[in-house]
């Protein structure tokens, strides 16, 4: 369950899973970043370097991202799954959900051919990690339309995804 | 333990399919500018994509808990009635759009389809008007639909809607045929004693405070009513609304678009048990990106 901000956090703005009574160490262990949603997400997203040139709006990287979470979605029909782990690169791309796969669903989703398919997923990369707290150990971050996500190595772009079909 | 129902039937309303099943880059300018033009949006893809797949989530629960389901669309398929638009529609709907990213994008179903104002935009154009025609009206008006369960029959009795002027219809305000609406209360009327459960199918609502409404609605309504139909299930509005039975009408159901771009999207699932009928909005939540149930 989320706990809302506490003031025993090390940080303000974040909050942490598991007993509010328990002690410092267990909550330090289950650390959990900001929620966010999809259209906070994709509105942070238009403003990404990346994509200038593009007139992009946020609505289209909703869709973008919609799409991306429909990939995921039907792998977890496919295999008869509600939760599963899997570890990502680029911040959405995994075994179960290839690069092709993506670049392809960002060009449906927005319209745009391949050149700025990339410039997109470029974006979404970047937006991703402007949510993580590299200083924070065992950051997480919880992504309301995914799962949870978090950081394995930052300079290699690796994440481990906690995908959850109820959300 | 999840008492299983006997039935369960998906209603979809307004996909208002565009001519490419993928979204396309001058929709979101014009979402942009805000146009007022909102009811020619087309679909979005990416909402269509989810929703088929929520659509096979519940056909496998369905599946695997051994409950018979069927598909009902109450019109506006299409965003103008066009060719390329019928297709997209009508792929999606009965079989599913190959994309090469991920699955394919469908219902891959037998759905029961009646049309819509926008579906039949086109009715007037020599060179198209023969492609409407082969979709919507190979059978006459009424259809009938029988769906039989273990335990029971449900009855569907699809309208057209639509028939009203060309002016009427360019306004979104529908008419019924008289002939139509005479032949489904007989229909009703004859089989009442026999415990079938009969559903009426249209495009236009009986009810409700929209301007683009059916002409002599409340005659319609209290004539199914007195013939002894069960349910309405209408769309058109896209918004979803409930009316309860009352003496004039019988209980009325309105479902909301499913996936047309630039709208908040929905669709209903209704659930038959022994005794009464269990109905669930699934409203698309842009944060979550997914269709989640809400009891009504």
């Amino acid at each position: 369950m989320l706990i809302p901000t506490d003031k025993n956090a090390e940080e303000p703005g974040y909050s942490y899973t598991g007993d509010k009574m328990g002690s410092a160490a267990t909550r330090l262990t289950t650390m959990i970043g900001t929620e966010v949603g999809a259209r906070d997400f994709s509105a942070r997203m238009a403003s990404a370097p990346a994509l200038s040139g593009l007139n992009t709006t946020p609505d289209q990287l909703l869709e973008v991202l919609g799409g991306i979470v429909n990939l995921y979605d039907e792998k977890s029909l496919e295999l008869g799954l509600d939760e599963f782990d899997v570890e990502t690169e680029h911040g959405f791309v995994s075994k179960y959900v290839s690069l092709p796969s993506i670049l392809s669903e960002i060009g449906y989703a927005s319209g745009y051919k391949e050149r700025a398919c990339a410039q997109i997923l470029t974006a979404l990369e970047s937006t991703l990690r402007s949510y993580i707290n590299p200083k924070m150990p065992n950051f997480a971050l919880n992504l309301k339309f995914l799962g949870i996500i978090r950081p394995i190595n930052l300079e290699n772009s690796t994440y481990q995804l906690h995908y959850r079909s109820a959300r | 333990v999840i008492e299983s129902p006997l039935a369960t039937v998906i209603h979809i309303s307004d996909l208002h399919f565009g001519p490419s099943i993928y979204n396309q880059l001058s929709i979101f300018k014009k979402l942009v500018s805000q146009t007022p033009l909102q009811g020619r949006f087309p679909h979005s893809f990416e909402v269509a994509r989810a929703l088929a797949i929520e659509i096979r989530r519940i056909l496998a629960d369905r599946e695997k808990r051994g409950v018979p389901v069927i598909i009902v669309h109450t019109g506006d398929l299409t965003r103008a009635g066009e060719p390329e638009e019928l297709l997209v529609g009508a792929t999606f709907l009965h079989s599913a759009h190959l994309t090469g990213a991920g699955g394919r994008v469908g219902l891959d179903s037998s759905v029961l389809d009646i049309p819509g104002n926008h579906d039949i935009w086109q009715r007037y154009t020599p060179s198209k008007k023969a492609i409407v025609e082969d979709y919507y009206f190979r059978q006459p008006y009424p259809l009938e639909f029988e769906f039989s369960f273990h335990g029971g029959k449900i009855v569907f009795h699809g309208l057209d809607s639509n028939r009203g002027s060309k002016s009427a219809h360019w306004k979104a305000n529908g008419e019924i045929d008289p002939e139509q609406l005479d032949t489904v209360c007989a229909n009703i009327h004859s089989d009442r004693s026999s415990g079938t459960i009969h559903i009426v199918c249209l495009h236009h609502p009986l009810a409700g405070t929209s301007d683009q409404r059916l002409n002599r609605r409340e005659v319609v309504a209290l004539r199914l009513s007195e013939a002894g139909a069960s349910f309405i299930f209408a769309g058109h509005v896209h918004e979803h609304v409930t009316f309860p039975a009352s003496a004039e009408m019988p209980s009325h159901l309105v479902a909301g678009s499913a996936c047309q771009m630039g709208t908040d999207n929905s669709f209903l699932v209704h659930d038959l048990f022994p005794t009464q009928l269990e109905c669930t909005n699934y409203r698309h939540d842009r944060d979550r990106w997914k269709f989640l149930p809400r009891s009504i």
